[in-house]
């Protein structure tokens, strides 16, 4: 690496190295040309050590987070989505089949199991029914999201909540007053 | 600085490694942003969508059969009554091209479409001539007959649709209106036993339907 016929090469490092001691200067300068190595690795391991905590700190400080936050944004509203649609698909239609609907005759009986994610944002959440709409209730406010249900009339309430790690089952039920939807964990 | 060749080398490694993942990053954004769709928006339109045509719906009068009367009185408070959408979602419907209702300003949002029926029952009547033959055969085919039975022009014991009774009294039907359902599936054939029949002793009502198909569109923007 080091020119020996270059003079001011091993100059240099000696300048630097020992300054406060010019009387041994010209015995040091030969012996310093070892140093230039271990001078240049830790500069090279210097660099590396702040890109590397460059890099750390921009990806860990702001780009994962926002790509997490914004993918578990998507993550809620796509599973929003599919519960509702799936528990609106789950109401049999009993209007124009031929029986009248107030007759009492027809019984329904419905479960249907659920493909949910477990965690949003690695985040347990809820899914709840109340007042005829779909809550789905993340520690965090900003995943949280409330879909109205569109279900036909025969439907006399909607109850019931489950947790993302268990087994979520749609259950539709006859009852006296007309049928009702619940969200059951299992 | 001479002896330090190998830091340019790695200065350019590094500024070559910034660059593939500044690149990276930026296509993951890209990716991420084309990934991006309004699933709580297709959803409201889809569920606002089939509560229009469904069989117990506000305008059906089957499955994904509207009955144009409801479909022209539909108003922005019916479709909010559904509940389908959120409050403050904007919502469009269209009947073949013609919005139907508009709720707030729809500006681009989700759009799904449902083929449909929309049917008009307008009442025609019949006087049937009963000179010399007792059966009449409606020209159209009609979920229900309004037979009409005149007090003074003979008197009518039995009626018959497609030869099943639909009205009898031996002691001859009493004056006034009769409304007989019968099959939609086939043209009614009615006809008529009594004494003294003669045109004029009966009116028939009946509803033929006047379907055309139709696209509904129903947009929601959130």
């Amino acid at each position: 690496m080091t020119n020996p016929t270059d003079p001011t090469d091993p100059a240099a490092p000696t300048a630097q190295t020992a300054p406060s001691a010019p009387t041994g200067a010209p015995a040091l300068g030969r012996d310093d040309r070892a140093l230039s190595t271990v001078v240049g690795k830790t500069l090279e391991l210097g660099l590396l050590a702040l890109f590397v905590g460059l890099l750390v700190s921009t990806f860990y400080g702001g780009v994962l987070p926002e790509y997490r936050a914004s993918a578990a944004n998507a993550v809620a509203d796509r599973t929003t989505a599919s519960v509702a649609t799936e528990l609106e698909a789950a109401v049999p239609s009993t209007g124009g089949v031929g029986v009248a609907s107030d007759d009492g005759v027809q019984s329904v009986v419905v479960e249907q199991e659920l493909d949910v994610p477990r965690t949003i944002r690695t985040d347990a959440y809820r899914l709840r029914l109340e007042a005829g709409s779909l809550v789905l209730d993340h520690p965090v406010d900003e995943f949280s999201r409330r879909v109205p249900l569109a279900l036909p009339d025969s439907v006399a309430r909607v109850e019931g909540e489950a947790r993302s790690g268990e087994t979520v089952v749609i259950v539709v039920e006859s009852t006296a007053d007309g049928l009702v939807v619940r969200l059951e964990g299992r | 600085m001479r002896g330090q060749a190998n830091l340019l080398a790695l200065v350019a490694a590094l500024v070559a490694l910034t660059t593939v993942s500044t690149v990276a990053v930026v296509v993951a954004d890209g990716a991420l942003e084309d990934a991006t769709r309004e699933p709580i928006e297709r959803q409201g339109a889809n569920a606002l969508a089939d509560r229009l045509v469904a069989a117990d719906g506000p305008l059906a009068a089957r499955e994904n059969v509207l009955n144009e009367t409801r479909v022209d009185d539909l108003d922005a408070e019916a479709v909010r009554a559904l509940d389908a959408v959120s409050r403050d979602a904007d919502v469009r419907v269209r009947v073949d091209g013609e919005t139907v209702v508009q709720t707030g300003d729809v500006a681009g949002g989700t759009t799904v479409r449902r083929v449909a029926l929309v049917v008009d029952r307008d009442p025609r009547s019949v006087t049937p001539g009963l000179d010399g033959r007792d059966r009449v055969t409606l020209p159209r085919r009609t979920p229900w007959v309004a037979v009409a039975i005149a007090p003074s022009a003979g008197e009518v014991e039995t009626v018959r649709a497609n030869g099943r009774v639909v009205l009898h009294d031996p002691d001859g039907l009493a004056a006034g209106e009769y409304r007989v359902n019968v099959s939609r599936r086939t043209t009614p054939a009615l006809s008529f036993a009594g004494d003294d029949l003669a045109t004029g002793a009966v009116e028939l009502t009946y509803a033929p339907a006047d379907s055309r198909k139709v696209v509904l569109e129903v947009t929601v923007d959130a």
